[in-house]
């Protein structure tokens, strides 16, 4: 039996119809027994009902609706010169042709980077850049706020739910903030959060099972792996088992650098 | 060498699946742009990308989301840059997402609410939604006008579930306060 604090925890799931059966049967059971989270239940169902009600705006008439798809279509088949060729080439398969040549050009040649022989690092940097964009950009609190390592540390130790060597950052012009849990490939990561002259830093800690990171000849320098993602540059690499990624809004080569000063505890 | 598609038959499977959603394409546009004339035009430009890809579309993948996908990156891409700068939400004013609601006293009775829902005007619940930062406004309008699952929310958004879940509570709850609140300032609820 599920308690009320549990119950209304779900409730805004199980309105949306977005649990499991199971769930769904616990939180119904619940809500028939506990006239407190069946008055909740039926006050949140009110609500968007009501929002619903008052947003539903009126259709626009009938003749408008064709009339803007059918420009839509017009518009769309409106074309140029290439239209009267005697083959049928359009602009956008033109276009998607020769990018595809130069993006094999560029590959054939060494100048793009591995990141489609790479499908794990791709991912790691690009979720570690996302979630960079999450805590830090919309200035999500810490759940461990610190400045001392050994107390951060001792606090993923207690909260990880396993252990391994925590990083730490240890150039001196990188000062520790604190830190918080968050998921990484779907995994428990630890997020130590840094600031380096104004400048977020975030170091990302999770287990690297099942995933390969390339191998030393297409490393940057030593181990460490620079890609961006989103406009940012996010440092990769692997040790004993632990995937790390770092990512600032900073130039790749302080990242690099700032990787290479990183100790484990 | 032939089109893949036969131009009459493309036409009118694009205009019946374009019929079928304009209603809640338009509701969504005008409450992102605010304005009747840019919703239409959101909307015209989301089918117009949509018709020039229709013939790559996988039948029986979920035509309703790769719609909104196509409203939200025109919105973004075209309209909101003009309209205005990117609005930042501060989360450290918003309380977490599972924060403990037995214990929150701002949260109404079915009664209570129904009461001031009866005092609040469709004007109120536009000023409220307007109110609400861009990330949850969009996902509120997703779920609850387009009633699209937090699955293809996440699809539209380009977010984990998780995040769509906490935005959806978190906007439903920052609602909730300014219906609220329009109540109590028009006197018609005490608080």
């Amino acid at each position: 039996m599920l308690s009320c604090q549990e119950c209304e925890r779900y409730i805004p799931v199980f309105l949306d119809h977005a649990l499991e059966v199971k769930e769904s049967l616990d939180v119904q059971a619940h809500l028939q027994s506990c006239f407190s989270c069946h008055d909740r239940a039926e006050s949140e169902r009110c609500l968007r009902m009501f929002v619903r009600q008052f947003l539903d705006v009126p259709p626009p008439p009938e003749e408008l609706k064709r009339a803007i798809i059918l420009r839509a279509m017009q518009d769309e088949r409106r074309c140029g010169w290439w239209a009267y060729l005697p083959v049928p080439v359009r602009l956008r398969d033109f276009a998607i042709g020769m990018a595809t040549a130069a993006i094999l050009a560029l590959g054939v040649y060494g100048i793009l980077p591995d990141l489609w022989s790479d499908p794990d690092i791709q991912k790691v940097v690009r979720e570690a850049s996302l979630a960079y964009g999450t805590y830090v950009e919309q200035h999500m609190p810490l759940e461990v706020v610190s400045a001392d390592v050994s107390a951060v540390t001792q606090w993923f130790n207690t909260h990880m739910g396993h252990h391994f060597k925590m990083p730490c950052i240890t150039d001196t012009s990188t000062q520790l903030l604190g830190g918080r849990v968050c998921r990484i490939l779907d995994r428990k990561s630890a997020a130590l959060m840094y600031q380096r002259g104004g400048v977020d830093i975030v170091l990302f800690a999770f287990r690297g099972d099942h995933i390969s990171l390339p191998t030393q000849q297409s490393a940057v320098s030593h181990d460490v792996h620079i890609r961006n993602a989103s406009g940012r540059p996010v440092a990769t690499w692997q040790r004993d088992g632990v995937v790390y990624s770092m990512v600032g809004n900073v130039h790749r080569n302080d990242l690099e650098q700032m990787a290479k000063t990183v100790s484990y505890r | 060498m032939p089109e893949p598609w036969e131009p009459k038959s493309k036409q009118a499977e694009f205009e019946a699946v374009a019929l079928e959603h304009f209603n809640t394409l338009y509701s969504t546009a005008l409450r992102l742009t605010r304005n009747a004339s840019e919703a239409q035009d959101l909307v015209q430009e989301t089918l117009l990308k949509a018709y020039r890809f229709f013939d790559r579309f996988e039948p029986g993948t979920n035509v309703k989301a790769w719609l909104f996908t196509i409203l939200r990156n025109t919105y973004i891409n075209t309209y909101r840059k003009t309209v205005r700068q990117h609005e930042q939400v501060d989360f450290d004013r918003i309380e977490p997402f599972y924060a403990d609601p037995v214990n929150d006293a701002e949260w109404l009775d079915q009664e209570s609410l129904e009461n001031v829902l009866h005092h609040v005007v469709q004007d109120d619940v536009k000023r409220a939604l307007d109110a609400l930062p861009e990330a949850y406004r969009l996902v509120v309008l997703l779920a609850d006008m387009a009633d699209l699952s937090y699955k293809d929310i996440a699809a539209i958004v380009g977010c984990p579930e998780g995040t769509i879940m906490s935005r959806l509570f978190r906007g439903r709850r920052l609602l909730r306060k300014s219906l609220q609140e329009f109540a109590r300032k028009g006197g018609y609820v005490k608080g």
